[in-house]
C-alpha cells in the first residue's frame, strides 16, 4: 500500500549523513508496523516523508501504485494521516480542534464525540481546553484528530513515549482496536522494544538509512 | 497668516541641539557620538541635495521625469527592503517591488488624481512627496511583517505542520502566523490613527502650518494623508505576506524550512 523505492533523504540542512539512504521498503495494507531506532536516526523524518510533508532528495514513494509526489497534496494528506511526537493544537477547545481538522480536510459535518469515542474519551471532554489536558489525554485527542480525515494509513510518532506504563498499555490497546476495526495500515515509531513487539505485526529497524525487518 | 523663512544661519543653529545630544551620549558613555555625527552630516547633505534636485525637477515637469523618478524610488526602496531582512529569501526583491507598486498606483490614482487633482496630474510638487511617503511607510510595514512572519513560522512550526498534515491548504495553515505578523506590523499605524492630533501634530500638518497655511486647511490635507498612509500600509503588508506564502510553502504544500535558516543565505 505504501512503498518506498530507493529513497534518499538528507536531514533538513543537507549537512551530515543521509537519514534515508537508498531505502526501499513495502508497507502492506492492514498491518501494524513498529519502527524502532535510536534517537536522531531519522524516524520522525521517515514519517514526515510518508506524509509528504518533506520532499525526497531522490527516489519515490508509492501510495497504491501512484507516486505521492504526483497526487494532489490534499489527497495524500487525507489518506495518510499523521500524529506528531509532541501534541500541538490548532484551536482552543477539543471540539473546535476536531472541527478545524474536519474543515481542513474538506469534511463539513462531523460528529466530534464519535471520534472521541474511538480513542475512549467521553463527550465531557468536548468543551475542555486541549492544552490543559494531561499529556496522555492530549495524545488521544491528537489521535482522534488524525482519524477525522478518515485515513487509510495512520502514522504515529512515539504515541506512547510520554506515558506511564498503564496509560501506554491503554493507548496501545486503543490503537490496535482502531487499526484492526478500520483495516488501517499503521506505522508507528517507538523507542520501546516491548511496545514494538506488543503492538507491531512487523517490527522494523531503521538503521544506517535502511529499513529492515527484525526477526521476532 | 505669516510664513516663516529660514536662512542657512538659522539652520546651522539647529546644530546646537545636536551638540546637546552628543554631549549627553558622551557623559553617559553611550558611544552614540560617532553615529550621531555621521547621521547629522548625512541628513544635512542628503536633504540639501534633495532640495536642489526637487527645485530643478519642479522647474522641468514632464510625465517622463515623473516615471523615471518613481521607478528609481521603487527600486531603491525594494533594495533597501531586501537589505533589512535578517534572512535572505530568493525573489523577495520582487515581492517588495510588486507590493509597493500596487500601493503607489492606488494612491496616485485616488489621492493625487482624484482628490488633490493638480495640473498636470503628475505634477511633481504633489506626486513626489506623496510617493515618498507611501513607499517609506509601505517599506516599513513590509519589513516588519516579513521578519515577523518568518519568526512566527519558526515559533509555530508544530502547528503549521499539523495543519498541513491534515490537508490544510497553505493559506489556511499560515493564517495564524500571517495574522500575527500583520497585526504587529500595522499596530503603529493604527495607533497613530487613534491618537493623531491629541499628542502630536503629524509632520505634514506641522509643516503646512509653519509655512503659513490656515490650520483648518492643513487638517484637511492631514486627514487625506492619514487615510492614504494607513491604507497603503495595509495593502503592502497583505500583498507581501500573501506572496511570501508561495515562496515559503511550495506547490506540494511543503514548508521550505531551509529558507527560514539564516545559514541558507548563500
Ligand atoms: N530542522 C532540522 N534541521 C537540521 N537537522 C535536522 C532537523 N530536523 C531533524 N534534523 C536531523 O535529522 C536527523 C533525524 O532527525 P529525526 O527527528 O527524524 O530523528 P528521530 O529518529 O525521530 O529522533 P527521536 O527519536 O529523538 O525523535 C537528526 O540527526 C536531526 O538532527
Ligand atoms: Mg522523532
Amino acid at each position: 500500500m505504501l512503498k518506498l523505492e530507493s529513497v534518499w533523504k538528507y536531514a533538513r540542512n543537507h549537512t551530515g549523513p543521509a537519514v534515508l539512504r537508498d531505502c526501499s521498503y513495502h508497507f502492506v495494507a492492514g498491518r501494524i508496523y513498529a519502527v524502532l531506532g535510536p534517537s536522531g536516526v531519522g524516524k520522525t523524518t521517515l514519517l514526515k516523508t510518508l506524509n509528504h510533508l518533506l520532499p525526497l532528495d531522490r527516489g519515490r514513494i508509492l501510495f497504491g501504485d501512484e507516486d505521492i509526489a504526483l497526487m494532489p497534496p490534499q489527497q495524500v494528506r487525507r489518506q495518510v494521516s499523521m500524529q506528531f511526537q509532541t501534541p500541538a493544537f490548532l484551536a482552543d477547545t477539543v471540539e473546535e480542534e476536531l472541527r478545524s481538522a474536519a474543515r481542513f480536510c474538506g469534511r463539513d459535518h462531523i460528529n466530534p464525540s464519535e471520534f472521541l469515542e474511538l480513542v475512549r474519551l467521553n463527550s465531557d471532554f468536548l468543551p475542555l481546553m486541549a492544552k490543559t489536558l494531561s499529556i496522555g489525554e492530549q495524545q488521544r485527542v491528537c489521535l482522534a484528530r488524525t482519524l477525522v480525515t478518515l485515513p487509510r494509513v495512520l502514522l504515529l510518532d512515539e504515541p506512547t513515549a510520554a506515558l506511564d506504563d498503564s496509560t501506554a498499555e491503554f493507548v496501545i490497546e486503543t490503537i490496535r482496536s482502531i487499526s484492526r476495526a478500520a483495516g488501517l495500515l499503521t506505522i508507528l515509531v517507538t523507542h520501546r522494544k516491548d511496545h514494538a513487539a506488543e503492538l507491531g505485526d512487523v517490527v522494523v529497524q531503521l538503521d544506517g538509512g535502511q529499513l529492515m525487518d527484525q526477526d521476532s | 497668516m505669516k510664513s516663516y523663512i529660514l536662512g542657512y544661519d538659522d539652520v546651522a543653529l539647529s546644530l546646537l541641539l545636536m551638540a546637546i545630544a552628543i554631549l549627553l551620549s558622551r557623559l553617559r558613555s553611550l558611544k552614540l557620538e560617532r553615529n550621531l555625527a555621521i547621521g547629522t552630516v548625512r541628513s544635512f547633505a542628503q536633504l540639501t541635495l534633495i532640495g536642489f534636485a526637487l527645485k530643478f525637477l519642479f522647474a522641468h515637469q514632464s510625465l517622463l521625469t515623473f516615471g523615471a523618478i518613481a521607478t528609481i524610488m521603487l527600486l531603491v526602496a525594494s533594495y533597501e527592503g531586501v537589505r533589512r531582512q535578517t534572512v535572505r529569501l530568493p525573489g523577495f526583491f520582487f515581492i517588495i517591488l510588486i507590493s509597493l507598486s500596487a500601493a503607489l498606483i492606488l494612491s496616485l490614482a485616488v489621492v493625487v488624481a482624484l482628490i488633490i487633482s493638480p495640473d498636470p496630474w503628475y505634477n511633481l510638487v504633489v506626486s513626489i512627496p506623496l510617493s515618498g511617503m507611501v513607499l517609506g511607510n509601505g517599506l516599513n510595514v513590509i519589513s516588519l511583517a516579513a521578519n515577523r512572519l518568518m519568526g512566527e513560522m519558526k515559533l509555530r512550526s508544530a502547528e503549521i505542520e499539523v495543519a498541513l498534515s491534515l490537508g490544510a491548504p497553505p493559506a489556511a495553515a499560515l493564517q495564524p502566523a500571517i495574522k500575527e505578523s500583520l497585526t504587529a506590523a500595522l499596530i503603529p499605524a493604527i495607533n497613530a490613527l487613534m491618537t493623531v492630533g491629541l499628542v502630536q501634530l503629524p509632520g505634514v500638518m506641522t509643516g503646512q502650518i509653519l509655512a503659513g497655511q490656515p490650520p483648518v486647511e492643513a487638517v484637511k490635507f492631514q486627514i487625506v494623508i492619514m487615510m492614504m498612509w494607513v491604507t497603503t500600509g495595509v495593502i503592502c503588508g497583505v500583498a507581501a505576506t500573501a506572496m511570501m506564502r508561495y515562496l515559503l510553502i511550495n506547490k506540494r504544500w511543503q514548508v521550505r524550512w531551509e529558507l527560514l535558516e539564516p545559514t541558507s543565505s548563500a
